[in-house]
């Protein structure tokens, strides 16, 4: 699902020390360095922006209220963070991070990377991730000059969301934090639903809630019969009947949970077939099979009602620091963060939209987003 | 209409259309290709917002326009088509999951040779290359940011109505804060309700920072802060109306005013009061900076008024333009008649720490307005 993001983070933005200790990055950043010595780079150039920061905060834990910040990674010694923000935006931008180098870019990171390159000599080899698809082109080019023969620069992306992948009990925890929070925006949606309601209190209620809980970011989804598809929240007035669907998302800790629901009071019938196999198909996730495998197989388990037209749509994605992280071809692991969608639509065209966040344990999956049923 | 509460007027579009046409007659060019990040805020305006009336969803979009013939919006969310469709002015909307490739095809199908791209400065450089590789070298491709900038920089009657609107929903923001801070209330918490008034009363976004602090530096998201006696509450609200900005910044302090809070506040107070009177229409953005930095500087503080501490004494509230730009000593943007903008004297002070005070104004003939009504003072909680 797909969600308007807003320009500027206001919610609780902090490093929670105790839930991230100092050493757990300590530990990332000998993951990465291990990661440039085998692919012999001297150093990682990793940009985010405040929309997808994965890498970025992978490795830095800072969070861009706006606009990026660049990681610059040595093979060996302590990183250097380039904020795209004023000087004075400093001590906030210290106080996310445990990288002690922060430095002011708000005119762009070439000058500072220039300085910060020198050590690594006339032409180091520099591995990048989130530059070319993030980084807004002047600023590419501005900085192009400083990676030397394009031939010799790696695309470290993949080896990166690797490590991102299976996520550690605190990382779990962050999400599971955040799934709460989503929870709670999805009560406070359903205690006002009522006909005559406009879409954008609905949001604004499941807003606050989440922000109440401390979410930092947060973004939201809805429709409403006949759309199909979800908009932002706009007046558009909530009918006597038929279902209105929201997507709703929040972070904790840079982390976060998804989850969607369609609610009417006229369609109780609908929604409960639909979650009957959404339940099912979230019985069956497990580690030990690649997404597309695990999709594949609950299509499958499912084909009647696929063949029918009612089952139109089975997804499985990643969450983690990036809202939709890419899955790869290898087997899931216990400890991946996953949100499955499954629609549903009847004759009528009416469309019955649930998503959940799960952690997957060797056990199974563990719904992290509230029971379906509870609204 | 779900948004015709957001709908410009016919004619204000016909407006940006023949803008549009004229300024690509001044630079001989054949089409305006406008980039839109889906993000829009005052420091970064999506121009397919300024010039269709539709914000993408977090992606890329790209609006192709060729005088004399239909816009045609390329949208690389299937989901966005039907918005699309409600609320963009005049426009085709096709999905396209490499709209910058369609938007080519659009182009080779017109016989294009020069064309003007708009948004450049905020794409990424994949897309970028991806664009000029795909339009290939016989194609010359030019900034049409100017061209917009110049269309947007000052405000008519229907825009300075969003402003207005913008700057209600900021007033009743700050007011539902007011009635929320006390002691014991977490940051957070006043972010909260600030955010649940300005969506209920139908902006679609803020630009705005809630934080405090006994003794602030800057304005930053909220931490987990929980407000004690003492404390200063920085206000910054943002909304976007229908696009359009109104930014409303005040400091309040929990519990009673210390004294060299009274002083400062006051010192804040004069530097706007004084300031908004010399703006008029023919003077420069810099102007403006080098008074408030002159009374700033006069009574003890202007080491605080420069970075680290202070950078800009206001900005545009973009759309379609960040005209006049930062206020800063540097930028001789000459102000206009039907120019809006924020004014805020924000400072650092020694003895109070970091406080705010600022105005969105709407440049008229002899002098400025602001839509707010929220009183331009310290307050107390």
């Amino acid at each position: 699902m797909r969600f308007y993001h807003p320009v500027l983070k206001a919610g609780r933005t902090w490093w929670d020390h105790e839930l991230f200790p100092v050493e757990r990055f300590a530990d990332r950043l000998g993951q990465v360095q291990m990661v440039l010595q085998r692919l012999g780079a001297d150093a990682l150039l990793a940009y985010g922006d405040a929309q997808r920061y994965g890498h970025l905060t992978y490795i830095s834990h800072y969070l861009p209220k706006h606009r990026g910040g660049l990681v610059v990674v040595p093979r060996n010694g302590e990183p250097v963070l380039f904020i795209e923000a004023g000087s004075r935006e400093i001590p906030w931008a210290r106080s996310l991070s445990w990288i002690n180098d922060v430095r002011a870019a708000s005119d762009g990171v070439a000058r500072g990377l220039a300085e910060v390159l020198v050590p690594l000599g006339p032409a180091p080899r520099l591995a990048l991730a989130g530059l070319r698809e993030l980084m807004r082109s002047p600023d590419w080019e501005d900085i192009l000059p400083l990676l030397g023969d394009p031939s010799r620069t790696l695309d470290v992306a993949e080896e990166l969301t690797v490590l991102r992948r299976t996520k550690e009990r605190n990382e779990q925890e962050a999400v599971t934090h955040a799934a709460e929070m989503v929870t709670a925006g999805f009560e406070a949606a359903a205690g006002i639903l009522a006909a005559g309601a406009s879409t954008d209190v609905l949001m604004a209620a499941a807003e606050r809630a989440m922000r109440r809980l401390g979410a930092e970011d947060m973004r939201m989804a809805v429709s409403v019969e006949p759309d199909s598809e979800p908009w932002p929240a706009t007046r558009q007035v909530l009918p006597a009947h038929g279902g209105v669907r929201i997507g709703l998302a929040a972070s904790y800790q840079r982390y976060w949970a998804q989850a969607a629901r369609t609610l009417s009071a006229g369609l109780q019938d609908l929604i409960a077939d639909t979650a009957a196999v959404h339940t099912a198909c979230l019985v069956n996730l497990g580690p030990g099979r690649s997404a597309e495998g695990t999709v594949a197989a609950l299509s499958t388990k499912f084909a009647s009602l696929q063949a029918a037209g009612v089952l139109k749509r089975l997804d499985l994605r990643g969450i983690g620091l990036d809202l939709d992280e890419p899955l790869g071809t290898a087997s899931l692991q216990a400890g991946a963060t996953l949100v499955l969608h499954t629609t549903t639509e009847t004759a009528s065209e009416v469309r019955i939209l649930l998503a959940d966040t799960v952690l997957l344990t060797k056990d199974g999956a563990r719904v992290l987003t509230g029971k379906v049923d509870a609204l | 209409m779900r948004l015709s509460g957001f709908r410009l007027s016919e004619a204000e579009w016909a407006k940006r259309n023949r803008g549009v046409t004229s300024g690509l007659e001044e630079v001989r060019t054949e089409a305006l290709v406008v980039y839109g990040t889906g993000q829009h805020h005052l420091l970064l305006p999506d121009y397919v917002l300024f010039c269709s009336g539709f914000l993408g969803i977090g992606t890329h979009t790209f609006l192709v326009l060729v005088p004399g013939e239909t816009p045609e919006l390329f949208v690389a969310e299937r989901a966005d088509v039907t918005r699309a469709e409600v609320v963009a002015w005049m426009a085709t909307v096709t999905y396209a999951p490499d709209p910058g490739a369609a938007a080519v095809g659009r182009l080779r199908q017109q016989g294009v040779r020069r064309v003007a791209l708009a948004g450049r400065r905020w794409m990424p450089y994949d897309t970028f290359r991806a664009f000029t590789e795909t339009l290939g070298q016989e194609v010359a491709v030019l900034s049409g940011d100017a061209l917009l900038e110049e269309m947007a920089r000052v405000k008519g009657p229907e825009e300075r109505k969003r402003v207005s609107q913008a700057a209600a929903i900021a007033d009743a923001a700050f007011a539902a804060l007011l009635a929320a801070a006390r002691p014991g209330v977490a940051d957070y918490e006043l972010a909260a309700e600030v955010e649940y008034v300005i969506k209920c009363l139908g902006a679609s976004d803020n630009f705005g920072l809630i934080s405090a602090g006994a003794r602030n530096e800057a304005g930053h998201p909220p931490t987990g802060h929980r407000l004690a006696p003492g404390d200063v509450i920085l206000a910054e609200i943002t909304p976007c109306y229908g696009g359009y900005f109104a930014q409303l910044c005040r400091s309040i302090v929990v519990g009673n005013l210390l004294p060299q809070q009274k002083r400062d506040a006051a010192l804040q107070h004069r530097v706007l009061t004084e300031t908004l009177a010399a703006v008029r229409p023919g003077r420069s953005a810099a102007t403006i900076a080098r008074t408030m930095n002159r009374i700033m500087s006069d009574a003890g503080y202007g080491i605080y008024s420069h970075p680290p501490y202070m950078r800009s004494r206001g900005h545009g509230l973009g759309f379609g333009s960040t005209s006049p730009g930062e206020l800063t000593e540097d930028n001789e943007q000459v102000i206009e008649e039907g120019m809006t903008f924020v004014v805020h004297p924000n400072q650092y002070f020694p003895d109070s720490g970091y406080l705010i005070l600022g105005d969105t104004i709407e440049v008229v003939a002899d002098g400025v307005q602001t839509p707010l009504q929220t009183p331009a003072q310290i307050f107390t909680v």
